[in-house]
C-alpha cells in the first residue's frame, strides 16, 4: 500500500516542522527568501566557474596518465621517447585519421644553421608561406603558417609601415618585401622568460618548443620582438589525406590546443641534411640557408660578400636571419 | 604589568621560529620543484660552439674538422636544343618540329632582323624586350648566324644550348658568380652535399632569354590574421 500513496502527502507534514512562532532557522526544508537568493546566487556563481573552467577540465579530462606523467623533454630516455612518440602517432590516428612517424632528430655536432635573405629577389609572392602551411600541418582554417610577408615601403625598415595583408600583384612600385620568420636568435628572449623551460635553444642554434611542456602562458609571444611565435587557439584543423606524415616531435607535429608554436627551420628535414621548405618553394631564389661552421658554405659566402643586415640589431637579441641587398 | 612582561620573550622568540619554519618550507619547496621541473641539462648543456667566437676562430674550429666526406655532385638543369612548331600534326597527332637549322640554313646571310615585329613568318609575337637602347642586341648578339643550332658567344665561338648559362655570364658575371654559390636561382634538395645531392635550375628556367625581367605574380596564399582585420572605425568629434 505503500506503494500507492501519494508522495505530496508528506508535504504538510514536512512543513508543520516549521516553527509557528515566524522566526526562520536555518532548519532543512524551510527556505527563505534570502536563503534562496544565496542558493540561486552560488549556483549561478559555480555554474559561471564551471564554464569558465570547461576547456581546462575537457583538456584534463582527455589527458591520459602517461601524458600527464610525462617528464621534461631532456630528461627522457630514448625508450621513453619511444612511446611517446607511439602514444602521439595513436592520437593522431584516433583524432586526424592520419598515420603519421613521430621522430626526434637530434642536432648534427659542429653545426650551426644560418639562414639569408635577398630582399632585391623577394617579391612578395608568398609561396614560401604555402610551403610552411603545407609542411608543418599548419591549421586549415586560418591558413596558418609561420612566415609573414610585410610589403614596406623603400626607406624604412620599421614595420610600423608594412602590410602583410597587401593583395594585388607584385611587387609594386616603390616597395620592397620583407620576410619574416623565427630568426633562431643566439640570445633568444623567448628562451629566458618561459617559466616551464618549455622552449629552448638547441646547439644547431634552432629554438624548440616542446608542445607537451607548453603551458600556454604567452610569455614568449610577448617577448618575441618579431612576432615569431603564434598561439593555438583552436585545436588545429586539417584533413587526413593533408597531413604529412613525415614529423618531428619538436617540429611538425600536429600541435594541441592551448600552446605556443615557431618556426624551427625545418629541424626535421634540416637535420637530415635537407632544404627547408620555404627554401625550396622560393620562385625567386632570395632564400639561402646553410651551416654557419663550413667555410665553404654557402651563407658564409653570402655574409663575407653581401652587406647583410639584422632586424632589430639594436635589441642585441642576435638574429641568426640576415637580410640584404644587392 | 607582569603579565605583559611575561608574554614578551616568548613572543621575541615566536617570530623568528616562524620565520626559520618559513625559510625551511620555502627552501625545500625549491628543492622539490627544482627536482620535479629540473632538467639534466644534457641537451642544453652542448653549449652553442661558436658564441662568443670571432670568425676567425670559427674558421679554424671547421678547418680542424676531419677530412670531409665525398660530396654528391650537383644536378645543374640543362637546357635542350630548341626546336621550332611548324604548326603540323603527325599521323599520330603530335606537333611536327623541325630543328632550327632546317630553315636557317637558307637564310645566311641575310640581313639580321633590328626588332621581333619585324618577323613574318615564323616566331610572330615572340617578345623582345633585353637589353638597352644604347646596348641593342640582335638575334646574332646570341645565335650563332653559321649555325642557329648553337649559340654564339662573345667572340663568335659557337656555344651548345645546353651550356647556354656562360652565354648569359657574358654580361651577368656579378649573378653568375652568385649562383656559383649559391646566392641566386634558389635550389632543391640538400643543404649537406655529403648527404644527398642538390638540383639546382639554369638561368633560362626562370628568365626567358628573350624578356627576361622576371615576371610579376598575384599572391595565391594569405594566412587570416586576427590582427589584419580593419580596426572599428571612430567617428570623429
Amino acid at each position: 500500500m505503500n506503494n500507492e500513496q501519494d508522495p505530496k502527502s508528506l508535504e504538510p507534514s514536512d512543513s508543520s516542522r516549521a516553527p509557528k512562532d515566524g522566526v526562520n532557522l536555518p532548519i532543512l526544508g524551510q527556505v527563505s527568501r534570502r536563503t534562496a537568493i544565496k542558493g540561486a546566487a552560488a549556483v549561478a556563481g559555480a555554474t559561471a566557474l564551471g564554464v569558465a573552467a570547461s576547456p581546462m577540465l575537457k583538456k584534463t579530462l582527455e589527458m591520459s596518465a602517461a601524458e600527464f606523467m610525462q617528464r621534461h623533454f631532456k630528461e627522457l630516455t630514448d625508450d621513453d621517447k619511444q612511446q611517446i612518440f607511439e602514444r602521439l602517432e595513436n592520437d593522431a590516428r584516433q583524432q586526424y585519421a592520419a598515420d603519421v612517424q613521430i621522430d626526434d632528430q637530434p642536432p648534427i655536432p659542429g653545426v650551426r644553421f644560418g639562414y639569408a635573405i635577398n630582399l632585391s629577389l623577394c617579391n612578395g609572392n608568398g609561396k614560401c608561406m604555402e610551403a610552411c602551411h603545407l609542411e608543418n600541418n599548419h591549421d586549415r582554417a586560418t591558413h596558418q603558417s609561420y612566415i609573414r610577408i610585410f610589403e614596406m615601403p623603400i626607406g624604412t625598415t620599421d614595420f610600423e609601415h608594412g602590410s602583410t595583408s597587401y593583395d594585388h600583384e607584385v611587387p609594386q612600385k616603390d616597395h620592397y618585401y620583407l620576410p619574416v620568420q623565427c630568426f633562431q636568435c643566439d640570445n633568444p628572449p623567448c628562451v629566458s622568460v618561459c617559466p616551464v623551460e618549455a622552449t629552448w635553444q638547441e646547439s644547431d642554434g634552432i629554438v624548440v618548443v616542446d608542445y607537451n611542456w607548453c603551458i600556454g602562458c604567452r610569455y614568449c609571444m610577448a617577448a618575441c620582438p618579431y612576432h615569431a611565435r603564434r598561439f593555438n587557439w583552436a585545436e588545429p584543423t586539417i584533413s587526413a589525406e593533408e597531413v604529412n606524415p613525415n614529423q618531428g616531435y619538436l617540429s611538425n607535429r600536429i600541435r594541441p590546443q592551448g600552446v605556443v608554436e615557431k618556426c624551427h627551420f625545418c629541424l626535421h628535414r634540416t637535420r637530415l641534411g635537407k632544404l627547408p621548405a620555404c627554401l625550396e618553394a622560393c620562385p625567386t631564389g632570395a632564400r639561402i640557408f646553410g651551416d654557419l661552421m663550413d667555410p665553404d658554405s654557402n651563407i658564409r659566402w653570402v655574409l663575407a660578400n653581401k652587406r647583410c643586415f639584422t632586424i632589430k640589431e639594436e635589441l642585441g637579441t642576435k638574429p641568426m636571419m640576415f637580410y640584404f641587398f644587392d | 604589568m607582569e603579565a605583559r612582561l611575561a608574554t614578551l620573550p616568548s613572543m621575541r622568540l615566536r617570530m623568528p621560529i616562524a620565520y626559520l619554519v618559513a625559510l625551511l618550507a620555502m627552501s625545500v619547496s625549491t628543492v622539490l620543484s627544482a627536482l620535479i621541473v629540473g632538467c639534466d641539462r644534457s641537451r642544453a648543456s652542448v653549449e652553442t660552439p661558436t658564441r662568443g667566437m670571432n670568425l676567425q676562430q670559427i674558421n679554424r674550429l671547421s678547418s680542424e674538422n676531419p677530412a670531409r666526406a665525398e660530396q654528391h655532385p650537383i644536378q645543374y638543369s640543362t637546357p635542350r636544343t630548341p626546336r621550332i612548331e611548324t604548326g603540323q600534326l603527325d599521323m599520330l597527332g603530335n606537333p611536327i618540329t623541325v630543328s632550327c637549322a632546317s630553315c636557317h640554313s637558307n637564310f645566311v646571310g641575310r640581313t639580321p632582323v633590328a626588332s621581333a615585329d619585324e618577323l613574318r613568318s615564323f616566331h610572330v609575337g615572340l617578345s623582345f624586350q633585353h637589353g638597352s637602347l644604347s646596348d641593342p642586341l640582335s638575334c646574332l648578339t646570341c645565335h650563332h648566324a653559321e649555325n642557329y643550332n648553337f649559340l654564339r658567344l662573345a667572340d663568335g665561338r659557337p656555344l651548345e644550348f645546353h651550356d647556354s648559362r656562360r652565354l648569359c655570364a657574358q654580361c651577368h658575371a656579378a649573378k653568375d658568380r652568385d649562383y656559383e654559390h649559391g646566392a641566386h636561382g634558389g635550389m632543391l634538395g640538400y643543404w649537406d652535399r655529403t648527404r644527398g645531392m642538390q638540383t639546382r635550375k639554369t638561368c633560362i628556367d626562370c628568365h626567358d632569354p628573350h624578356a627576361p625581367q622576371f615576371p610579376h605574380m598575384r599572391p595565391t596564399f594569405k594566412p587570416f590574421d586576427r590582427f589584419l582585420e580593419s580596426p572599428p572605425r571612430h567617428e570623429q568629434h
